[in-house]
């Protein structure tokens, strides 16, 4: 078997500072149609490792020794350590095809989209513009987008994200490369849009024939894509083998916490947690309908205003953990900022039940009685980097809630804010230091603690994991459950990965086009879901062991 | 598009009426009119002024009428094209800025031709290459630039321009060309007078232009869209020239309305540092005098380019980001 990719002994270190490796004596064959998946924490090195492969390692790195030997069609046999970047720029988008992160931002939003598909063969092809449309309209065709003459011609801020990643692997085919890398082509994107392409990832691989270095930190979507699996740790290759011997007898310590850390669906006869949580609700949603007006414009007329959500009903109880699931514009994060009051509601209403005092009705609440009912009722953001001011210290990002609300004063704010930040397991010394400091999931801890340090009764999550790796994602998981019991917590979850909301909600609410479509306890609604929708969602999840249970047979 | 155009012209016209009616009124506003201002300069001539004389200059030039209908009367030739008759210069004003607009026009847009031509590309250049000799060079020139009063680098400019160069100071022709018919001597001569005020004019907003164009380039170089397009074979030229600059020239087009602004109310105390026979000085008499017809046409002019520098702007920025053009023609 020839390989496509051979890399001997790679080492990365800090340009100029040789001592600092941040990859070490890396070893990885790739042969032509073979699946490789790089697994990994960020910050492991995977992607490093990638972009050396590409040569578009960042200036501050460098690589120190190695060799990455690649079977170039142009070239014949290449180190592409060492070769010149004139050499460089004829081999990527050619014989290299790349599939970024965030395919939102891996594009740029003021180019049209055929101009950025087709941009690989007016590179190397020198195809005049009307030719890289047509070529670019056919590539979109392949990829599964729909009406691709029209697509072309369009920006890609018009565009969903699956759609767009479609339209990235589009342009990594264009020139049908030899090798194509995938840098965490999914990690953006919901369950079954994640599904789709993975599937289309294999199919393109397939009919180019290229060989495939996937990097990835979910080990159940290495197990899906992959022929085989390296497994690395801080810069270093801790494990090597097939995907299904790797996953199932996993040697090393790291690889097991790994396959451990990867949350599972539920299962039958799991241990029902006591049926005795009483009916003592925290939160009634009735017929909720939010309706966006469409955009207004300085002529007064109004485009058809949209409607986000349309007679949503449920009930929360007190101390449960509800999750809220649904693919990306199903609702479930409009039903949440309605449950905070930060979007107005056009019919039904929201009750908040308290634990002391009356029942307040949310809708339509004035923003000072807003402001009071967000000392009881908090909000856990998506990414942890996007979330923190980063101007601020952590200090003054906890203890200015507690000023706000007229909770506590100076040296008492501080002590309180310090309390509640070793609670959600972070060093005391972290008050005086900035959110740079930390990494996604201390970030993350941090962002809890700003939640919870007014006490409040009732918290909503959106998305908290999503930004975050699998092993940190676990314990976070296991940081809010103790919290939960600790504080007395009712916690509202949004989330599309149905593994995490089974394994750590009571309750569980489908959302589908801004209607709820299935309600009921969670081990059950992923046992027998009842509904077609909540069937394709559990279908769409990446498992371990795809051999066993095939994922995608419901999928479509 | 058209719609766009249409609908922004027609903003167009509403606000410089409301600005012709709000410059008229600000031009009268301080104590005494043309004919007191007159009188004075007469008085202060040796010469003797009867109440008569001054009576008579007021009723000649309508002076004595109420606000609003001298305001209407102006207005009302403006629209047909009569911009009044200059009590100051005794000539119709349409003659008195037919000499010197063209020269205002002509160092106005040379100064934004530089503040572009030199800003952008040197931005570019010191985000990719920061910390270079280059852009530790253009921060420093830059600061000096922002820092530096126009009148007073107007006066250092001409003091080195003289002294290195043996450029003339002040006046746009040397003394040997004046009254000569145009040759291609007389025009050089003529372009190498322009060339410190367009300098004085231009610097403070290059150096602006280059910080901008600098900070967000630097913030798109590190976006993943640059990355993603290298890893389409562009070369790193090629990659920074296509993407990331047209993002961040956003800013900057957005601000070219402004910038003329700056640019022109800048101009006549540079016309007037440096003796041009431009627009500057004129205005400057005109308001001292109140010479109504003169300053108001004057400002009017100053208003409309301003009013086609924010065109410009808008048209340049539909063709640059989809996003906005998008919006736009939602809004209809």
């Amino acid at each position: 078997m020839t390989h496509v990719l051979n890399i001997k002994d790679l080492t990365i270190s800090l340009a100029g500072r040789p001592e600092f490796q941040l990859v070490s004596d890396i070893n990885l064959t790739i042969a032509r149609g073979e699946t490789v998946a790089l697994v990994g924490e960020s910050g492991s090195g995977k992607s490093m490792t990638s972009l050396a492969v590409l040569g578009l390692l960042p200036p501050s790195t460098a690589i120190k020794s190695g060799e990455i030997a690649f079977a170039s069609e142009q070239f014949g046999q290449l180190d592409l350590s060492q070769v010149p970047a004139r050499r460089m720029n004829k081999l990527r988008g050619r014989e290299l095809g790349m599939v970024f992160q965030e395919p939102m931002s891996a594009f740029s939003m003021v180019h049209k989209i055929g101009e950025q598909v087709g941009e690989p063969l007016t590179q190397h092809f020198r195809m005049k513009k009307p030719a890289v449309m047509a070529k670019a309209a056919e590539l979109l065709d392949q990829v599964g987008i729909r009406e691709p003459e029209i697509a072309v011609e369009r920006y890609p801020f018009e565009f969903s994200g699956g759609m767009l990643q479609r339209a990235m692997i589009a342009r990594a085919i264009a020139c049908s490369p030899k090798l194509i890398i995938a840098d965490e082509p999914t990690t953006a994107l919901d369950v079954t849009i994640q599904a789709q392409v993975l599937r289309l990832l294999s199919q393109v691989q397939e009919r180019v024939g290229a060989g495939m270095l996937f990097v990835t930190h979910d080990l159940a979507v290495a197990a899906q894509v992959s022929d085989r699996v390296l497994v690395m740790q801080n810069g270093r290759l801790v494990e090597a083998g097939t995907t299904r011997s790797t996953l199932r007898n996993p040697r090393h310590d790291y690889t097991k916490a790994l396959v451990a850390a990867v949350p599972h669906m539920a299962v039958p006869g799991r241990v029902a947690r006591d049926e005795t949580t009483s009916h003592d609700p925290i939160l009634t949603v009735r017929d909720v309908e939010v309706k966006y007006p469409g955009a207004s414009s300085f002529t007064g007329k109004k485009a058809f205003p949209k409607r986000v959500l349309s007679n949503v009903s449920v009930t929360m109880q007190r101390g449960s953990i509800m999750g809220l699931v649904g693919e990306s514009g199903s609702g479930k994060t409009t039903l949440a900022r309605a449950v905070l009051g930060l979007v107005p509601t056009t019919k039904g209403e929201i009750e908040f039940h308290p634990s002391q005092g009356e029942t307040q009705t949310i809708t339509g609440l004035r923003p000072r009685a807003l402001k009071q009912y967000w000392c009881k009722a908090q909000m856990v953001f998506q990414n942890p980097y996007a979330s923190l001011n980063p101007w601020q210290t952590i200090e003054e990002t906890l203890v200015e809630p507690i000023v706000q609300h007229g909770l506590a004063r100076g040296a008492q704010a501080r002590d309180r804010a310090r309390a509640m930040l070793e609670k959600c397991e972070m060093p005391g010394d972290a008050m005086g230091r900035f959110p740079h400091a930390f990494s996604g999931g201390q970030r993350q801890r941090i962002a809890i603690a700003r939640a919870l340090v007014v006490a409040p009764e009732l918290v909503v999550c959106d998305e908290p994991f999503s930004a975050l790796d699998v092993s940190t994602q676990a314990r976070i998981i296991a940081l809010l459950k103790q919290l939960r019991a600790e504080l007395d917590l009712s916690i509202l979850l949004i989330s599309h990965d149905l593994a995490v909301t089974s394994s750590l909600c009571d309750e569980v609410v489908v959302m589908e086009h801004g209607k709820v479509v299935e309600h009921g306890r969670s081990p059950e609604i992923f046992v027998s879901p009842k509904a077609r929708y909540t069937a394709n969602l559990i279908a769409a999840v990446p498992r371990l062991n795809p051999y066993e249970t095939p994922a995608s047979e419901t999928a479509n | 598009m058209l719609f766009f155009l249409y609908k922004r012209l027609q903003s167009a016209v509403v606000v410089l009426f409301a600005f012709s009616f709000v410059v008229f009124y600000l031009v009268q506003l301080p104590p005494g009119d043309y004919a007191d201002a007159w009188a004075a300069a007469r008085a202060a001539a040796g010469d003797r002024v009867t109440p008569d004389e001054v009576e008579n200059i007021r009723q000649t030039y309508g002076l004595d009428r109420p606000f609003l209908v001298q305001y209407v009367s102006w207005i009302g030739s403006v629209l047909t094209g009569d911009l009044g008759y200059s009590f100051e210069f005794q000539k119709p004003v349409s003659h008195v800025l037919s000499e010197r607009l063209p020269l205002t026009l002509a160092i106005s847009f040379g100064a934004l031709f530089v503040v572009y031509a030199v800003g952008i590309p040197l931005g570019i250049y010191s985000a990719v290459r920061r910390q270079s000799v280059v852009d530790y060079s253009a921060t420093f020139i830059g600061y000096i630039g922002l820092a530096t009063p126009n009148f007073l680098l107007a006066l250092i400019l001409v003091y080195f321009g003289q002294r290195w160069f043996g450029l003339s100071a002040g006046g746009v022709l040397s003394p040997e060309f004046l009254g000569e018919p145009w040759t291609t001597a007389k025009v050089v001569d003529f372009l190498t007078h322009l060339i410190i005020p367009v300098l004085v004019l231009g610097t403070a907003g290059t150096a602006a232009q280059v910080r901008t164009m600098r900070s967000t380039m630097l913030d798109e170089l590190n976006r993943p869209y640059v990355t993603s397009a290298r890893a389409t074979g562009l070369p790193m030229r090629r990659a920074v020239l296509k993407y990331p600059t047209r993002v961040a020239l956003i800013p900057i087009v957005a601000t070219i309305g402004w910038e003329l602004t700056s640019v022109i109310s800048g101009a006549p105390i540079v016309g007037i540092v440096l003796s041009l026979p431009d627009m500057g000085p004129v205005f400057l008499q005109s308001l001292v005098n109140q010479d109504m017809p003169l300053a108001g046409s004057i400002l009017l002019i100053y208003y409309l380019l301003v009013v086609i520098g924010t065109l410009i702007s808008d048209l340049l920025l539909f063709a640059l980001d989809p996003r906005i053009r998008q919006s736009v023609e939602s809004a209809r």
